[in-house]
C-alpha cells in the first residue's frame, strides 16, 4: 500500500499515512493492523521525572512544626504573641516564597513574583502595626509597589520577548537608576533625612550602564564586540 | 575488593553537567534477528561480554571535583521493550548501570547514555552482543571479524582510552558561531517519543547521491535542510529567517585511526544561510559538502578538539568543585550547544556482519535521542541494500518528516514508512 499524498509505502494494515495523516484506502478490502504489526509493546516505562512534592512536603510540615512552637513558647512565656509574631509572620513569607513554588511542577516567577511582593508588604505592615512605626504607607509600600512593577516588567521582557536583550537590560537599568533617587525622596518624606545623600552615587553609574547598554542595542559593532568579548 | 573506575571521556564530561530532570542525551542501537528472543539466553550473553567491555558496565558516579564511572557489579538485568525508544534514563537509573538491554520479540536492543560511548562504540558491543547469543542460541561459531571482537579477549590499553587526550592542537578553534533556526511544535504527553522510520534501497540513494556529486551522509543532510528551509520559510519571513544547519557528528576514529571504544565524535554544523539567496537542492549538497570537507580534516579537528581539552587542563577549573562546572558546562551548553544547529542527520554508515551471522540478522537500526530542546532528530545506519532512516520526535507534528521522506521519493529513491504511531491520542 501507498501513500496516495506522499508516496511512501506503508506498512500492511496502516490505517493512514504516518507522514501526512492521508487515510488508506485498502484495494484488498479492510485490514487493520494487528498485534504482529507491532514495532514496539504496549509497556510504558514508570514516570522518571524526579517531584520536588516531598521536599514541599517536608518543608511544609517543619515550617508549620516552627511556628507553633514559636507561637507555644511565647504564650508560654509572656501570654501573648510579643516577639513571636515577627518570627511567624517571617517564616509565613519564608514559605510563600521558597516553598509554595515547591508545589508546582513549573513555577512560572511571572505570577509567583506579584505574590511574593504582595507577601511582602503585608509582612511589612504586619511589623509596621506592631511597632508602631508609621512608616509603612509613606516609605515600605510605595518601594514595594515599585520594585514588583520594576521586576515584574523586567521577568515579563525576558521571559515572552524574544530578542532586545540589550533593550531591556538597558531600560532596566536607567529605570533602577531613577528608581534609587525616588526611594531617597520615600525616605526623605518619610524619616527626615538628607536629600541626595547616596542615591546619585548609586544611581549614576547604574543609569550609565543601562545607557551604554541601550547605546550597544543601537550599534551593531559595539554590539558584536560586546558578544565577542563577554561570549562565555 | 575495589572497583575499576574511569574518568569521563572528553565529550562524555558534558552529559551530566546538562542532563535535566526529563530529558538525558542517550542513543539506541538495534538488530532484528529472524527468530524471537529468549530473554535467559540473551542474559548469559550480557553477561558474558562483561569482562569485554569494562567501559560499558558502568554507573555514573558523583566525586567531589568531577563526575567519574565506575563499574556497577552486576550486569544490567534485559528488559522487555517499551512502547518507544529510549525512555528517559532518569539519575537512579544511571546511577546503577548506564545501559539498558532491552528485547522486544525478535528484537535485540540496546540503549546507551552518552558518557559511555557513542554510535560506533556501541554499534560495536550490540555487534558482539548478537553474536555471543547467536552461538549460545543456535550453537554456531562466529569468528570475530569486522565489528565483532572477541569477547573471550582481554580489553587493551587502547579500547579504554580517552583519544581525545592524544589528538589534541596546541590551539583551540572558537566555538563562536551563528545559531541556527529552531524547529519547535506541540510537546507530547509523558515525554513520548513518536518514531518514523524510513527504509530505503541502499543502491538508490547512493545513485542519488552521486547524481548530486557528494556522499550519502551530505546528502541526507542537503534534502533535510531542505525540508526545514520549507518549514522556515513557511513560519517567517525570509528577512528574518536564520541560518538552516544540520549538525553532522564526525567519526573521529577514521581521522585518527584510533580503536577506542568511548565516546570518539565531534560536531559540526553545517548549512546554509537562506537570506543569502535560494539554494537548489545540488546547490546544498555542494554548500555542505565543501563545508565538511574543509572542517573534518585531522587539522581542523584537533582545534576543536583543543576548545573541549585545554579547559580540562586550566589548574583553576580543574580545582573548581562539581557543581561550579556543572552550572558552568551547562552555560556554555546553552550558548554553543544544540543552538548552533536544527536537528542531528547522524549517519554511522554500512555495517557488515560476519558471513556466519547475516543468515540470523534481519535488520540492524540506528536511533538517536531527541536534544534537550529542540525536538527533532535523525539517525542512519545501512545493513545490506537497506538502509534504515530514524526520525524521533519529542512533539506530534510531522511536518519535517513528511517534507523529508516525500522529497525522498520525488527525487526517484521509493520509500518503505514505518511508524510506532499505534493511534495514540496526544
Amino acid at each position: 500500500m501507498y501513500c496516495v499524498k506522499c508516496g511512501v509505502k506503508l506498512q500492511s494494515g496502516a490505517g493512514s499515512c504516518p507522514l501526512c495523516g492521508t487515510a488508506v484506502w485498502n484495494p484488498e478490502g479492510e485490514r487493520t493492523a494487528s498485534e504482529a504489526d507491532r514495532r514496539y509493546s504496549d509497556k510504558t516505562p514508570r514516570h522518571y521525572r524526579s517531584s520536588t512534592l516531598p521536599l514541599a512536603i517536608a518543608l511544609t510540615v517543619v515550617a508549620l512544626a516552627a511556628a507553633a512552637f514559636i507561637l507555644m513558647l511565647c504564650a508560654h512565656l509572656y501570654g501573648r504573641l510579643a516577639w513571636g509574631g515577627y518570627v511567624v509572620t517571617a517564616i509565613a513569607l519564608f514559605y510563600l516564597i521558597v516553598i509554595l513554588p515547591l508545589w508546582f511542577r513549573k513555577a512560572n516567577p511571572v505570577i509567583f513574583l506579584p505574590v511574593d511582593f504582595a507577601g511582602i508588604a503585608l509582612f511589612l505592615l504586619y511589623v509596621d502595626l506592631a511597632s508602631g512605626g508609621g512608616w509603612y504607607l509613606s516609605f515600605a509600600l510605595p518601594v514595594t509597589a515599585v520594585t514588583a512593577v520594576l521586576l515584574e516588567a523586567f521577568v515579563v521582557l525576558l521571559r515572552y520577548v524574544r530578542g532586545g536583550r540589550y533593550f531591556i537590560f538597558g531600560g532596566f537599568f536607567m529605570l533602577l537608576s531613577g528608581y534609587l533617587i525616588l526611594i531617597e525622596l520615600f525616605e526623605h518624606v518619610t524619616f527626615g533625612t538628607t536629600m541626595f545623600l547616596w542615591s546619585q552615587f548609586a544611581g549614576l553609574p547604574v543609569g550609565l550602564l543601562g545607557f551604554f547598554l541601550i547605546l550597544a542595542g543601537i550599534i551593531r559593532p559595539l554590539r558584536e564586540l560586546l558578544d565577542r568579548t563577554f561570549f562565555i | 575488593m575495589t572497583r575499576q573506575w574511569f574518568r569521563l571521556d572528553t565529550a562524555g564530561l558534558i552529559f551530566p553537567a546538562v542532563r535535566s530532570r526529563d530529558w538525558a542525551n542517550a542513543f539506541r542501537v538495534s538488530m532484528t534477528l529472524t527468530e524471537d528472543i529468549d530473554p535467559d539466553i540473551l542474559q548469559a550473553a550480557v553477561d558474558d561480554l562483561k569482562p569485554r567491555f569494562p567501559s560499558l558496565y558502568v554507573r555514573l558516579k558523583t566525586g567531589v571535583f568531577w563526575h567519574y564511572l565506575e563499574d556497577c557489579g552486576t550486569s544490567p538485568a534485559v528488559r522487555e521493550d517499551y512502547a518507544y525508544p529510549l525512555t528517559f534514563m532518569g539519575i537512579r537509573e544511571v546511577s546503577r548501570c548506564c545501559l539498558r538491554v532491552l528485547y522486544y520479540r525478535n528484537r535485540i536492543a540496546v540503549e546507551y547514555y552518552h558518557v559511555l560511548t557513542d554510535g560506533t562504540g556501541g554499534s560495536i558491543y550490540l555487534q558482539t552482543l548478537a553474536a555471543r547469543y547467536l552461538e549460545r542460541r543456535f550453537g554456531i561459531t562466529i569468528p570475530p571479524t569486522g565489528q565483532v571482537l572477541d569477547f573471550r579477549a582481554a580489553p587493551s590499553e587502547e579500547e579504554l582510552e580517552d583519544s581525545f587526550h592524544r589528538h589534541t592542537g596546541l590551539r583551540a578553534s572558537s566555538r563562536r558561531e551563528a545559531d541556527a533556526f529552531r524547529l519547535t511544535g506541540t510537546k507530547t504527553r509523558d515525554g513520548f517519543r513518536y518514531l518514523i522510520t524510513g527504509i530505503l534501497p541502499a543502491d538508490k540513494l547512493l545513485a542519488a547521491a552521486h547524481e548530486h556529486h557528494c556522499s550519502v551522509t551530505v546528502f541526507l543532510a542537503a534534502v533535510m535542510a531542505e525540508a526545514v528551509m520549507g518549514i522556515q520559510d513557511e513560519r517567517c519571513p525570509r528577512r528574518s529567517q536564520k541560518p538552516v544547519k544540520i549538525t553532522i557528528p564526525i567519526n573521529m576514529r577514521r581521522l585518527y585511526n584510533s580503536r577506542t571504544l568511548r565516546n570518539f565524535v565531534l560536531t559540526l554544523n553545517l548549512g546554509v544561510d537562506p537570506r543569502n539567496g535560494d539554494y537548489s537542492l545540488y546547490d546544498l549538497c555542494q554548500a555542505i559538502r565543501h563545508q565538511l570537507a574543509a572542517e573534518a580534516t585531522p587539522q581542523a579537528m584537533a582545534g576543536r578538539i583543543a576548545a573541549n581539552v585545554l579547559p580540562q587542563k586550566n589548574p583553576a577549573i580543574r580545582l573548581a568543585p562539581l557543581f561550579i562546572k556543572n552550572a558552568v558546562m551547562g552555560m556554555v551548553y546553552a550558548s554553543t550547544g544544540e543552538k548552533k544547529g536544527c536537528l542531528n542527520v547522524s549517519n554511522l554508515g554500512r555495517v557488515t556482519l560476519p558471513e556466519s551471522m547475516q543468515p540470523y540478522a534481519e535488520r540492524m537500526e540506528f536511533i538517536v535521542g531527541v536534544q534537550k530542546s529542540y525536538p527533532n532528530n535523525c539517525a542512519v545506519l545501512t545493513l545490506g541494500n537497506r538502509t534504515y532512516i530514524n526520525m524521533i520526535r519529542s512533539i506530534r507534528e510531522t511536518e519535517l518528516e513528511r517534507r523529508f521522506f516525500s522529497r525522498l521519493v520525488e527525487l526517484g529513491i521509493p520509500v518503505e514508512i514505518e511508524s510506532n504511531d499505534d493511534g495514540r491520542s496526544d
